[in-house]
């Protein structure tokens, strides 16, 4: 008989449990400073949008670390609501969004903050100006950017030096988005993609950070906020690869310029533009595979159809 | 922002009488003004008596910016990663425009980020002692809604209260609880004359090859690319040095050009070929190469009003 009051143990014995050994995290090879991420960008993923794209970074070692996804979807051209005044072109609006949950520590709120209203208006003056926004009068084209997940660095500016995860969401956001326009079938000049450049100072490996003179800073292409380093300053371009045109152009922090001794300001937009050229083999990729995607259902339709006839 | 074209009620081909006597050489300004001539503006320091600094400047349009910088002392608390976070407070208030309007929004973000770029060395001088420092609210009115955009206004005003503001004189030891001479004429200024100065933001915008700076309006509305262009120095007399740029809706994606090119025949063509699509990459080094120049001057005439008070 067993006392019924307590909670006994089962009578014969368990085993403990094993866990799976955690992976080794590899550590990568540190990246060159001209060397640039590979970019994950698909469109039509979101069905109900006109166009719609996906955008997402490689994640780093360790597996888990967070790492930059965007979705844009673009709705329109849409008529616009009757009690608008009369517009003869398009009127864009870009509306960037981080997802409660996409920064690492903080919880961010529902409510659009100052710094997404500012990166949705920068956003919004980098795409206008690629729409033939006057092919379409009365209408409107409404432009949602969420982030899903950032790799941080978005504290703002400080004494230590500038942040650079701001200017890579801004930049993944504007590759984004015209990856969605352009599956929208909105008429466009070019496509715009997003290149970001910094001046960084690295402490020199093994040495005292006092003793020794301070490294000069090298402009790093593509920096992510994980990599380390002091930023000195930071740009990020809106460029039409195929007109040579910068659409947006947003720099941090203290650049000397030619007549100051060195050319960091033209160091700093080359790097960026540089990184947005590249950028844009992968928007093209892209927009290419959507094309060719809808060539093949359009042919498969077509001769679909006649069997349908047949039978 | 948006409100250059949102709310500019002129025709096509005003428009594009505009933007082909701007883009002439030499170009010709509505107002007749040099390419780098700034409008006439009534400016003045230490207007305000509850505030540690304050400054107010008008434009000859009637844009008014009231600015008030007060201070107060805060315990210290470092972030987990030893940085100084919230030490300065801007606010900007916009009369007769909604608190979320982005334009508000992109003068804040201005003044925030040149004020606080690295090399600032703001929250240095905030510093009391190591266990306090000083809490700064820099609170910017714009009064009347102006007509043209209010950034370079906004920053001139915000850089002139920056200028006359006073800290009282620390009185205490260096590991005690700060006090406070409580004669003010003791006070020490935040920006000592030798030190480097609080920054300014200036709008440059180019049509064809020419370079325009204080943009009305109507320029606004026919400009190839608007750029806010801050800029720093240590001293009124040094070149300064560019600390951030940033990208301004310009023109009017696109309204001018076919309605234009329907309108006025091949003048309006031209206006087709530019107003769409961005700039040359040479044409935005051109524009922050040309307001480092102008950029000494403006900050030549801020010590003219400066010393004029003193």
């Amino acid at each position: 008989m067993t006392d019924r009051r307590r909670i006994n143990g089962p009578s014969d014995g368990t085993t403990p449990i094993v866990y799976a050994g955690v992976p080794k995290a590899k550590q990568l090879p540190p990246r060159a400073p001209d060397a640039l991420r590979k970019i994950f960008l698909k469109t039509s993923l979101t069905p109900p949008a006109t166009g719609s794209s996906f955008l997402e970074l490689p994640s780093p070692a360790p597996a888990g670390t967070p790492t930059l996804k965007l979705t844009a979807s673009v709705y329109g051209p849409r008529p616009l609501p009757p009690s608008a005044p009369f517009s003869p072109h398009a009127r864009l609006t870009a509306e960037l969004k981080f997802a409660p949950f996409s920064t690492p520590h903080k919880r961010r709120g529902y409510v659009r903050d100052a710094v997404e209203r500012d990166l949705s208006v920068q956003l919004q003056n980098a795409l206008v100006k690629s729409i033939k926004t006057a092919a379409y009068p009365k209408s409107g084209i409404d432009i949602f950017i969420t982030v899903l997940d950032c790799e941080g660095g978005l504290d703002g500016d400080d004494d230590d030096g500038v942040e650079v995860g701001l200017m890579n969401v801004l930049a993944g956001a504007i590759t984004c988005a015209s990856a969605a326009v352009a599956d929208a079938g909105i008429e466009c000049v070019d496509l715009v993609s997003g290149g970001v450049a910094a001046l960084v100072r690295r402490a020199p490996a093994g040495g005292d950070a006092m003793d020794v003179d301070l490294p000069a800073p090298v402009v790093v292409l593509d920096p992510s906020p994980a990599d380390g380093g002091q930023v000195v300053s930071a740009a990020v371009v809106g460029y039409m690869a195929g007109r040579d045109e910068v659409t947006l152009l947003w720099t941090k922090g203290a650049m000397e310029t030619a007549d100051q001794g060195g050319d960091e300001l033209d160091l700093l937009m080359d790097g960026a533009i540089t990184t947005a050229t590249a950028v844009r083999l992968v928007l093209n990729e892209a927009v290419k595979e959507r094309l060719l995607l809808g060539i093949a259902r359009s042919r498969l339709k077509k001769e679909g159809g006649g069997d349908v006839l047949m039978s | 922002m948006a409100p250059p074209t949102s709310t500019t009620l002129i025709s096509p081909a005003e428009l594009s009488y505009l933007r082909s006597s701007l883009a002439l050489n030499p170009p010709i300004r509505p107002d007749a003004r040099s390419p780098t001539q700034f409008r006439p503006l009534v400016a003045e320091i230490d207007i305000l008596p509850s505030t540690n600094g304050s400054a107010r400047m008008i434009w000859g349009d009637g844009g008014e910016c009231v600015v008030g910088v007060k201070v107060e002392v805060e315990p210290t608390e470092l972030t987990a990663d030893g940085k100084r976070k919230n030490w300065v407070e801007i606010g900007v208030e916009v009369q007769g425009q909604r608190d979320d309007d982005p334009l508000g929004v992109f003068l804040g973000m201005t003044v925030t980020e040149s004020l606080l770029t690295p090399s600032s060395t703001l929250t240095e001088r905030l510093a009391i002692t190591s266990r306090f420092h000083w809490k700064m609210y820099i609170d910017i009115l714009l009064i009347t809604p102006p007509l043209s955009h209010p950034g370079t206004l906004l920053s001139l005003s915000t850089n002139l209260a920056l200028r006359s503001t006073r800290l009282p004189r620390l009185t205490s030891e260096a590991d005690e609880d700060p006090m406070f001479d409580d004669d003010w004429d003791a006070s020490v200024p935040l920006y000592q004359a030798s030190n480097q100065l609080p920054p300014i933001t200036l709008l440059v915008l180019s049509v064809g090859d020419n370079i325009f700076f204080d943009p009305t309006k109507e320029e606004l509305a026919v400009a190839d690319c608007v750029l806010a262009v801050s800029l720093a120095t240590n001293s009124a007399k040094d070149t300064p040095k560019v600390i951030g740029v940033r990208t301004l809706e310009s023109g009017s994606g696109g309204i001018v050009t076919t309605a234009g090119a329907k309108d006025v025949g091949s003048g309006g063509a031209a206006v087709e070929a530019t107003s769409m699509g961005g700039v040359k990459r040479t044409v935005v080094k051109k524009i922050i190469k040309e307001s480092l120049s102008v950029g000494k001057e403006v900050f030549g005439s801020l010590q003219g009003v400066v010393d004029a008070n003193h």
